[in-house]
């Protein structure tokens, strides 16, 4: 892809696993998820509901609580691999080195303290700041991604500002202190057509002048076609296709990615029958010993149901017996 | 409108009476927001505003064709929700009317019969769907309680509904979380087939699902609209499900239409501005890695709209006037749009 110049390796995902273990059962969210991520990069991670998309995200972020808990695998943020240290190093980490943005920033921000008082928390957290420093840092940070009056702004309270203003300070507070890597889950999902392409325009540039690495997760294919340089597709807890945004949206190779592109409206002649994969996906709780998808594939063979086919070099790769 | 229905590809060849199904005649909705007891009260004492009005819709007038399915699409809090419960009748209009078949729905002669022809789908199946109650009796309650069939008849007449929006018989004797989000929207889309209605509202029925699913009810609703005849408003904000669905779209922002026409030569030759913007900036798996050139601002409170016409503070292309007057309907039957340019212009 032609983007920015793309750096080191910052965050590398290595098989890693995420089970809830309740009365029911065990779920298992996450099965066996690898990627690597590098400065400068947007990787978009695609995924229906319950794929473990957001579970990964918050995996990464150490913000899984009991029964939860991370069973196998490693996240190795330049180099240090966070699922070895404990809470008070992981606490340190988490807002400077890496930090998340969630879907719906009302509920994210503290309705009952104000935009100023919000960053300064998350600023005396990580930086050796004093209040009027960190109200100067603040209002800068407001300015970059937008706000209009970003002084007048810090006195205000969440509910004061609109869906897209709201998400805008959730976006300045994630960057405040430079993190290398930005989780963000759906942030666009609960926003207009016209406010979320000002988002994405905005989030394009600061990743761009930041040097940082983000995972924007969605279950938008179209969103990760404007926004990202490489997309992974995740089905059942596992990524099924992973390469650039390119590769994958214009030569999928496997038919759970190939069947999600021909679902979409667009290339179907109005009126006509949208192409759709039959069926559901498979409860976490029982997942199939061999391909996950194999019970929707049209393609599935014997083996299909028996051994779960493995995923390949990290640039380019597909998890599937017979990719197209 | 006889000229409409010639662009729509469920034309049955309809004489003119027949040809616009349901018509909303300008059709106004205001709410008011009232003020608490301290606000009342410093009104009262002459300090401080009074009620506040809110128009959620502004003089709307639309003609949908018998067999059509006629999109609605705009952003949160623009009215199309609005505009659906008052077509659906859950909401009276403040002023103008809809007139349903030729009789108007305000008219007190409507007897509940005609209005089983009239049935609406939502947005949320977990929320629209009673947790408590057996699939079965949500999707025969209404039609027992009609007259539309009687009691001993309910098992086969549920299996056969199930068997119609696709699911297999023993969902009957289920409960409405057994059952995935597409599932749940069949249920909500069977419940609202029991009673044979002859006209859908749809708000939003496939938002909230995922992309694989999305697809199976879109399939789903197009081939219910075929093989029942169904006439569909079908409300929302997914510009690619609109342009597959329907025959028809209208836009709508901050209350008003500010453009319809035929789906095809919509998405072909946006008009106004606001529409153009929107087209542009939906997001689509074939447009490639881009650069954004979103336009600018936020869409204003609906408490106090602009002056002139609505979308001036944020279009690209606004002049001195549009801050000043509001735009005209102008164009054909077919084809209209609220804007000073095409007035002035070749249209």
């Amino acid at each position: 892809m032609t983007s920015a110049a793309i750096g080191d390796v910052v965050l590398e995902v290595d098989n890693l696993s995420t089970v809830f273990e309740l009365k029911a059962g065990v779920a298992r969210p996450v099965n066996g998820v690898n990627f690597q991520l590098r400065r400068g990069e947007i990787l978009g991670v695609v995924g229906e509901s319950g794929s473990g998309k957001s579970v990964t995200g918050l995996s990464i972020l150490g913000l899984i609580d009991p029964p939860g808990r991370i069973e196998s695998g490693a996240i190795r943020l330049n180099g240090l691999d966070l699922t070895k240290i404990d809470e008070s190093e992981m606490r340190r980490h988490r807002g400077r080195s890496v930090s998340m943005i969630f879907q719906d920033p009302m509920t994210t921000l503290n309705p009952v303290l104000t935009i100023g008082r919000q960053f300064f928390d998350v600023l005396r957290a990580h930086r050796n700041v004093g209040r009027e420093e960190a109200m100067t840092i603040a209002e800068g940070a407001l300015e970059r991604v937008g706000i209009p009056a970003p002084r007048l702004r810090l006195s205000s309270y969440p509910h004061e500002l609109s869906g897209g203003m709201r998400q805008r300070v959730c976006i300045a507070i994630a960057l405040a202190c430079g993190p290398d890597v930005i989780i963000a889950d759906e942030p666009t999902t609960a926003l207009d057509v016209t406010i979320q392409s000002q988002i994405l325009n905005l989030v394009q540039t600061l990743v761009r002048q930041n040097d940082a690495a983000l995972v924007w997760i969605t279950h938008d294919l179209s969103v990760v076609a404007g926004l990202c340089d490489r997309v992974a597709v995740m089905y059942a807890g596992r990524i099924v296709e992973i390469g650039s945004v390119k590769e994958v949206l214009d030569r999928p190779r496997h038919p759970y990615t190939i069947g999600l592109i021909n679902s979409i409206p667009g290339d179907a002649p109005p009126g006509g029958r949208l192409s759709q994969i039959p069926g559901g996906p498979p409860s976490p709780f029982r997942l199939p010993p061999g391909c996950a998808f194999a019970p929707r594939c049209a393609k599935a063979a014997t083996i299909c149901e028996t051994n779960p086919p493995s995923l390949g070099g990290p640039e380019y790769s597909v998890r599937c017996h017979f990719p197209a | 409108m006889a000229s409409c229905a010639s662009e729509m590809k469920n034309t049955r060849g309809m004489s003119e009476q027949v040809a616009s199904f349901m018509r909303i005649e300008q059709v106004t909705r205001r709410f008011e927001m009232r003020p608490g007891a301290f606000e009342s009260l410093l009104h009262r004492l002459g300090v401080g505003a009074g009620p506040q009005f809110v128009t959620a819709v502004d003089n709307v007038s639309l003609n949908i064709a018998r067999g059509s399915i006629f999109g609605l699409v705009g952003e949160s809090g623009c009215g199309k929700s609005t505009l659906g419960r008052i077509a659906a009748r859950l909401l009276p209009a403040t002023s103008g009317r809809v007139i349903f078949d030729d009789i108007p729905l305000d008219d007190g002669s409507l007897t509940p019969a005609a209005l089983l022809r009239l049935q609406m789908v939502f947005q949320n199946p977990m929320a629209s769907l009673n947790p408590r109650q057996r699939v079965m009796d949500i999707i025969t309650e209404g039609a027992i309680y009609h007259g539309v069939i009687a009691r001993r008849q309910r098992t086969d007449f549920a299996v056969s509904l199930l068997a119609e929006v696709g699911l297999s018989a023993d969902a009957a004797f289920r409960l409405p979380h057994q059952f995935s989000g597409g599932q749940r929207q069949r249920i909500g889309i069977a419940r609202a087939l029991s009673v044979s209605p002859d006209f859908l509202i749809c708000d939003e029925p496939v938002a909230a699902l995922d992309v694989s699913i999305q697809a199976q009810i879109i399939n789903l609703l197009l081939d219910l609209s075929r093989n029942r005849n169904l006439t569909m408003l079908f409300i929302s904000h997914d510009l690619g499900v609109v342009r597959h669905l329907c025959d028809r779209v209208a836009v709508m922002y901050l209350g008003q239409i500010v453009e319809q026409a035929p789906a095809a030569d919509l998405f072909a030759n946006p008009r106004h501005p606001y529409t153009k913007a929107l087209l542009e900036q939906a997001p689509s798996i074939k447009a490639g890695r881009r650069a954004y050139r979103p336009i600018e601002g936020e869409i204003p409170s609906p408490f106090a709209p602009p002056k002139g016409c609505r979308f001036h503070p944020r279009c690209p292309v606004a002049v001195e006037r549009c801050g000043r007057d509001a735009p005209p309907q102008t164009g054909d039957e077919k084809h209209l749009a609220r804007c000073w340019l095409l007035n002035d212009g070749s249209r």
